[in-house]
């Protein structure tokens, strides 16, 4: 790589050799410590790349050993120079750019915010720009310290802040506290946790309390599953007193839900029949030049506005960005969804809400759909199976005078 | 090993060198002068012997006053008396 940068730096030209003992010629050349370069036989003689000051050299080797030297092309910097000897301008112009850009290094040019969800990006830019850290500032004038410092003293959910230069770019990482400040009080009232809605328990895990259902049993909504009523026996096998303490445990059963979703047998969709430049801007900074926009759309017609910043490496960001506004201008087609799309839409509905599901804590075990088509509207109806939590906190059942305690159902069991 | 093998005494000996990599490269070291060259044959003159190489679009991608490189599709090897 760098023997090729050499190569070009210094120029090289590709010679035609002829006369009575061109092979002299280059054992000679050789000899004098040159390096010939795709040396071949053409025509008559032969060519080879030689360096430029090999060249002017290897002419009086020419003449030593009677050869002929033609140059067929030359390459390289010194004969590219040469070429634009006359371009001043454009020399200049190319050294001006240069300069420029050396300049631009020197100011920040793009502030990129990572990590920040509770904080929008204006409202930490707005800060920065408060405290003096705004676009086209000097790079040497900013203290990545004193950012992160003044961040996490004035957001008291940032927990951890980074800031770092990078190219023109200064890069502000944040970390945003979403856990809780304070530790949550354990509630101690009595209670029971009873089914909310009806179903088939499949797993009974107890932590306190005496479990009403095992695995296995159906139960109906409002049905206690574990009592927080816990009895005191005598050693005659009475019951003296109860202890009541606040039922806690894990119940996983599977409930059978109905489902049924709609949603109409036709679709509109938007072909785009033509697209117009309607705006363009420059911006630079906080300043902006523009031309067109401002227009509303009417019917039938929509705007988009995009923003390039041309960026030269992956951290040198150009302190200009280009805005461009193009209206798009669209007829609308409704047509019916074939059988397949039909399909497809009721898949994609159903998927969507099983991952809500999901997010629940809750997994389809079985489904039993039916796909109707009426002349206007697509119809699913059926049931789901679920399997996942179930129980919700109630105040203690009332144990009414003269009944003996209620048995527990079993030993905890895990399946 | 015997000693006599070594390159650095072929080179003491005033040997050629020779290194071929397939039938497509052939490095010849610590020879004299190129005799001729063409696209079919390349004769080196060593300074024990001549080396003959033959071949099709032979050519030589470098040629200095230590070693040259033989590239193209090389048929055969010869060596001759000078």
């Amino acid at each position: 790589m760098f023997r090729k940068f050499m190569d070009w730096f210094r120029g090289r030209v590709l010679v035609h050799v002829s006369g009575l003992s061109p092979e002299r010629f280059l054992n000679l050349c050789a000899g004098n410590g040159f390096v010939l370069r795709d040396l071949k036989r053409t025509g008559g003689g032969y060519e080879c790349i030689m360096s430029l000051p090999e060249y002017r050299e290897a002419r009086r080797l020419a003449k030593k050993a009677k050869a002929t030297l033609r140059i067929q092309r030359k390459m390289g910097l010194p004969f590219f120079l040469f070429q634009q000897r006359k371009r001043k301008a454009w020399a200049a112009g190319f050294l001006l750019a240069l300069g420029l850009l050396y300049a631009a290094s020197l100011f920040l040019w793009d502030i990129q915010l990572e990590g920040n969800t509770r904080y929008t990006d204006d409202i930490i830019r707005s800060y920065l720009k408060a405290n003096g850290i705004t676009y086209g500032m000097p790079m040497d004038s900013i203290v990545c310290e004193e950012i992160e410092k003044a961040l996490r003293n004035e957001y008291t959910n940032i927990t951890w802040v980074s800031a770092q230069i990078s190219g023109v770019k200064l890069k502000i990482q944040i970390k945003e506290n979403f856990g809780l400040l304070e530790a949550p009080q354990k509630d101690l009232t009595p209670k029971d946790v009873v089914a909310d809605k009806d179903g088939v328990i499949t797993e009974i895990v107890t932590r306190s309390g005496i479990p009403q259902a095992a695995a296995g049993d159906a139960v109906t909504q409002g049905q206690v599953l574990i009592s927080g009523r816990i009895p005191l026996i005598d050693d005659s096998g009475e019951t003296v007193s109860y202890e009541e303490v606040p039922a806690d445990g894990t119940i996983i059963a599977r409930t059978e839900i109905p489902y049924a979703w709609q949603r109409s047998i036709f679709e509109e969709t938007r072909r785009v029949t033509k697209t117009r430049l309607k705006g363009l801007a420059l911006v630079f900074g906080d300043n902006r030049a523009a031309i067109g926009g401002g227009a509303q759309p009417g019917e039938m017609k929509y705007r988009m506005t995009e923003y390039y910043t041309p960026c030269l490496f992956d951290n040198f960001v150009l302190p200009i960005t280009l805005e461009t506004t193009l209206e798009y201008t669209y007829e609308t087609e409704v047509r019916k969804l074939t059988e397949e799309e039909q399909k497809e839409k009721m898949e994609a509905a159903f998927l969507e809400k099983e991952a809500e599901w999901k997010e629940e804590g809750y997994t389809v075990v079985e489904k039993n759909l039916n796909l109707s088509e009426g002349p206007f509207l697509l119809t699913v109806n059926g049931t789901v199976v679920l399997e996942g939590p179930m129980g919700k906190e109630s105040p203690l059942a009332e144990t009414p005078e003269g009944e003996t305690a209620p048995e527990p159902s079993g030993e905890d069991t895990e399946e | 090993m015997n000693r006599e093998n070594t390159i650095g005494d072929k080179l003491l000996m005033q040997s050629a060198v020779l290194t071929c990599t397939g039938s497509r490269e052939a490095i010849i070291e610590n020879y004299r002068s190129v005799r001729s060259l063409t696209d079919k044959r390349i004769e080196v003159l060593t300074r024990t012997c001549l080396v003959i190489v033959e071949g099709e679009e032979l050519k030589a991608a470098y040629y200095t006053k230590e070693e040259m490189k033989i590239t193209g599709k090389i048929c055969s090897i010869q060596y001759a008396e000078r």
